[in-house]
């Protein structure tokens, strides 16, 4: 589904070069979820950025079934950012001014084969606060209401930056758990990238990276729900 | 402490390099305001101080008359009237004079100066030469000297009573009766066709058959004397002797026209500074307010270091206090150049002894005051919020911006809107009082596009109305005396004229119960080709017709009758009826049928002067002919007179429209730049989010710029209304004798307006544009 081949990238912060990707491939698997585990500063961040479409990698390709997306222009990663990728932040990035239903609206009035607003919040069971302002929601349902956003347009990909990070570990638990059952249940491909080890037995697979590049792969043989993980 | 203080100073300098262009915008509204104030009170205090010391030192007369003639040994008796300080006799008379090698007619004012004793009133403050010794000699005013070039020892011609006399001139002089010298058909100065002429008094009375009587009283009162008393005892003794009605200085020409534009400037003084720096102090308070917002942590930090209140708030003060002290400079910078500029504009049209640039520094002290008041109180309340609020909570990560549900916002969810324009509208609403004076600001911008257009629009209608409509004739002839209508024929045979008709223009006093006004009653043919009045299609066979100001000030009503005394050679009262009223825009007068004013003076076909069609091309042949007949007191060309009128017009137009651009402009692209910045900081993780769902980038911009589109789109008719006002308000104020500016506000105004403040906006938009383009999503997205 996506495919990234001998993907590098190098930032120049003034005279310094930070190589934060040196030579990544890999391939997510329709419907899969991918756990990508790395410490600060391991480039996965910087890998998920290149995949979403948010930033062009140095040298490398990716691929989107055929498309090239390491030559594509801004006007081509915004149209797939648009139409095939869902987004779920660390800090949820929701509008302030905006009810959680028209947070989800906010995505679904411009794609092309959306779930209902109602119908996404009901999958992250907030359907009693969807006229709820982020500023009256506590940050494990503001994560929730994220999740809502970023599938509600039935997206092929999901890629969630640190989604927990902000979160305690109950409150995390219960996002996770979402995030599996969207994966299940729609069969959404999903990438979780994350510093906590524990997270990762959710994971089909499990990438590793270290110093920008993959240090690991490994598949689990079985998943453990989301609810059990405990940190 | 002391590198406590360095550090903070250069923490202070960087951020304000940082927010350079944001500032500098604030520093510009400050300066606008600062220069505004400084210029209209530096030549309010200029012309002021110049005005009282030429009232002053030249002792300008309180109370006037003209009259036909009187003996001199009347003097005494108006000496001897209570609150009679001083009393002067003279003699005056309008002439006609030639300068070699000026071909135009010229007007001229002659004014006689005693013979054995000094002046005593309205004395001339002579810039070159000395006072006539011999009837032969002249002084002449300064601005028609200069206009003509003229030097001591040239000699000039006056044609006075049909008689030519050629006089030296000896001194070149101004006088506070002629401190603005405007001819008296004329809307503005025009120096080459107007003049003042001193003669001594013998040469004067010879001419006008003046021997031992005078025709014009000055006097001077005592403190505290009661002028109205007065007025009416001079009235009573000179009723005899054609007294024209004595008049204090609030009537006179040159002084009521200074008195108009010392109040105008002082107007303009209080209004326009008030704008700029009330727009500055709101720019100030949401620019501190946003930068303290994201300095909440630094505020806590260094509270939690120990940093009193009262340093971290000098501390932000510094931001506005630099950008007020900048605005100030560059305000002072440029008043200080523009003062001169100004002053020396009005120098052109007014002549005094010295008007020198008299910086009023009670105003400086204020500008100072007002516009640190400004910028403190723009961060006074942003800052002290932030400085209350315990380090350890302030440290914690900011929460989402308190939406909350409100009838309001309710209302936004119901309406059928997409998302971006939901979110438009609560940001407006959270804000109602940045909203508001976002609005108002812009629309006191375009109020003020509007108001400042309008004004030249008004003017220019004005001069359609009088030189296109209502006066069609393209010379104007003056009788020496009463003439038979006869004359028009050998008019009519003079080289060049393609067309004649009479006129007849007899002094009078209206009265009205207890009011009395002097002026003069216009008579001509009802089948006029040249002269129409304003709003009737003709002027009736019998009856009185009156300009509206005058009817107003007579409190007459239509049908009424009227009261008319005529003042000139025959002498009678008469009751006539008010039947029609014209709102013509200059001047005051009065108007009846030529045969009607003829029989009712039992007079024949009699005319005191005529109205010439010419051809241009013979013109001067024309003059040449005009100047040699002694029947003929004086003439003038009102078409060269309007060409030139319109040309200073076209001149004075583009200066001052574009200056009114500027300031407008100004204020419009600070205050939308401004809020757009403000908005951009504060929503930039919001516009990279949306980016990052798959907004394009155009889409992001409407939901930023769209905020501002709608202050704008608010703000737009909002101005109209202002600046309908503001031109309703002048309008009201200008109103006067010597003319009414019509009220005219056409949709260009109303379109010029609109298009000033959205070219405005425009450019703060694409300024905004580039900044929206170099955001960093994935930088924007970490941030808390």
């Amino acid at each position: 589904m996506l495919r990234a081949e001998a993907l590098s990238k190098v930032y120049h912060m003034g005279e310094v070069e930070i190589h934060a990707l040196r030579g990544v491939s890999l391939e997510l698997v329709s419907g899969e979820l991918v756990v990508l585990l790395g410490a600060s500063g391991s480039g996965k961040s910087t890998l998920l950025n290149i995949m979403g479409g948010l930033d062009t990698p140095t040298s490398g390709q990716l691929f989107y079934g055929d498309t090239a997306l390491h030559q594509a222009s801004d006007r081509e990663l915004t149209r797939f950012r648009r139409d095939h990728v869902g987004f779920v932040f660390q800090f949820y990035n929701l509008i302030p001014s905006l009810t959680a239903r028209e947070n989800v609206a906010m995505v679904t009035d411009i794609a092309r084969n959306p779930m209902r607003p109602e119908e996404a919040l009901e999958r992250v069971g907030l359907s009693g606060r969807m006229d709820h302002f982020p500023a009256q929601l506590s940050g494990g349902e503001q994560q929730r209401v994220a999740i809502a956003r970023a599938v509600a347009k039935r997206p092929e990909i999901l890629l969630c930056d640190e989604p927990t990070g902000a979160l305690d570990s109950n409150t995390g638990g219960l996002v996770l758990d979402v995030l599996q059952q969207i994966n299940q249940e729609l069969g959404t491909t999903t990438a979780v990238i994350t510093h906590n080890a524990i997270i990762a037995d959710m994971a089909n697979r499990v990438i590793r990276l270290s110093d920008g590049k993959i240090s690991d792969i490994h598949t689990n043989t079985t998943q453990r729900p989301a609810r059990e993980l405990q940190w | 402490m002391v590198s406590a203080q360095a550090t903070l100073l250069a923490k202070l300098l960087r951020e304000v390099w940082l927010a350079r262009a944001q500032l500098f915008a604030i520093a510009i509204v400050v300066a606008v305001g600062v220069m505004v104030l400084m210029i209209m009170t530096t030549a309010k205090q200029s012309l002021t101080n110049a005005q009282q010391t030429f009232y002053n030192e030249h002792r300008f007369a309180d109370v006037f008359l003209e009259l036909t003639r009187a003996p001199r040994n009347l003097l005494t008796q108006v000496q001897e009237m209570p609150g009679v300080a001083v009393a002067e006799a003279r003699i005056r008379s309008a002439a006609r004079v030639e300068v070699s090698g000026f071909a135009d007619p010229i007007q001229a004012q002659l004014v006689s100066v005693p013979e054995q004793q000094t002046q005593l009133l309205n004395t001339l403050h002579l810039q070159r030469g000395m006072l006539p010794t011999n009837s032969r000699q002249v002084v002449v005013a300064q601005p028609f000297a200069e206009a003509h070039k003229l030097q001591l020892h040239d000699s000039i011609t006056a044609i006075l009573n049909g008689r030519r006399t050629e006089l030296e001139i000896v001194g070149i002089a101004i006088s506070p009766e002629y401190i603005y010298q405007i001819g008296p058909a004329d809307i503005m100065p025009d120096y080459q066709r107007y003049g003042v002429l001193w003669l001594r008094e013998d040469a004067l009375a010879a001419a006008l058959d003046m021997d031992g009587a005078f025709n014009s009283l000055l006097i001077q009162l005592e403190a505290q004397a009661d002028s109205a008393t007065l007025k009416l005892r001079l009235d009573q003794v000179f009723e005899n002797y054609g007294g024209r009605g004595a008049y204090t200085r609030e009537e006179q020409i040159s002084h009521r026209f200074l008195s108009e534009e010392l109040k105008q400037l002082g107007t303009n003084a209080v209004f326009l500074p008030l704008v700029f720096l009330g727009t500055s102090a709101f720019l100030f308070n949401i620019f501190m307010q946003r930068q303290i917002h994201t300095q909440q942590q630094i505020i806590a930090i260094m509270k939690a270091f120990g940093y009193r209140p009262a340093t971290i708030f000098l501390h932000y003060l510094g931001f506005s206090s630099l950008v007020v002290l900048v605005g100030l400079i560059l305000g002072l910078l440029l008043s200080h150049w523009l003062s001169a500029t100004m002053v020396e504009l009005y120098s052109l049209y007014f002549s005094f002894i010295d008007l020198n640039v008299d910086t009023n520094w009670r105003s400086l002290a204020i500008a100072v005051l007002v516009t640190f008041a400004a910028g403190f109180v723009g961060t006074w309340r942003a800052i002290y919020k932030a400085i209350r609020v315990p380090p350890a909570q302030a440290m914690r990560p900011p929460n989402p911006p308190n939406f909350h549900q409100s009838r309001i916002n309710h209302f936004i969810a119901t309406m059928r809107l997409n998302q971006a324009w939901r979110i438009i509208l609560r940001n407006l609403v959270r804000h109602p009082l940045r909203s508001t004076l976002s609005i108002t600001g812009v629309a006191l911008a375009g109020g003020l596009l509007l108001f400042g257009s309008y004004q030249f629009q008004a003017i220019s209608t004005m001069l359609d109305r009088n030189y296109r409509v209502e006066q069609q004739m393209d010379v104007i002839v003056h009788f020496s005396q009463v003439t038979d209508a006869q004359a028009l024929a050998s008019l009519a045979a003079l080289p060049g004229v393609n067309y004649v008709e009479g006129m007849r223009s007899v002094p009078v006093r209206l009265h009205s119960g207890t009011t009395v006004y002097s002026t003069s009653v216009s008579a001509f043919s009802p089948d006029s080709k040249l002269r129409q009045l304003a709003s009737m299609r003709s002027l009736p066979d019998a009856g009185l017709v009156l300009t509206d100001h005058l009817a107003q000030q007579l409190s007459l009503e239509l049908d009424q009758q009227v009261r008319v005394e005529f003042i000139g050679e025959r002498r009678m009262t008469q009751a006539i009826p008010l039947v029609a009223i014209t709102n013509e825009a200059i001047g005051v007068g009065a108007y009846m049928a030529l045969p009607e004013l003829n029989r009712i003076l039992l007079e024949s076909d009699v005319l005191s002067g005529a109205w010439l069609l010419i051809d241009a091309t013979e013109k001067e042949a024309l003059y040449a002919r005009l100047n040699e007949m002694p029947q003929i007191a004086g003439y003038s060309h009102i078409r060269e007179a309007e060409e030139k009128l319109r040309s200073y017009m076209d001149d004075t137009v583009l200066t001052a429209m574009s200056i009114i651009f500027v300031l407008a402009g100004s204020l419009t692209f600070a205050m939308v730049y401004n809020n757009a910045r403000i908005a951009l900081a504060e929503r930039e993780r919001e516009l990279s989010t949306l980016r990052v769902l798959g907004y394009s980038y155009a889409e992001v911009a409407i939901i930023l710029f769209g905020e501002l589109l709608l202050v704008v789109l608010i703000a737009i008719p909002l101005g109209w209304l202002v600046g309908f006002l503001f031109a309703a308000g002048m309008t009201e104020l200008m109103s006067s004798e010597l003319f009414r500016i019509p009220f005219v506000v056409s949709r260009q105004l109303f379109g010029l307006s609109a298009l000033g403040v959205l070219t405005a906006a425009a450019i703060a938009v694409m300024f905004m544009l580039r900044r929206l383009q170099r955001i960093d999503l994935v930088a924007a997205l970490k941030a808390e």
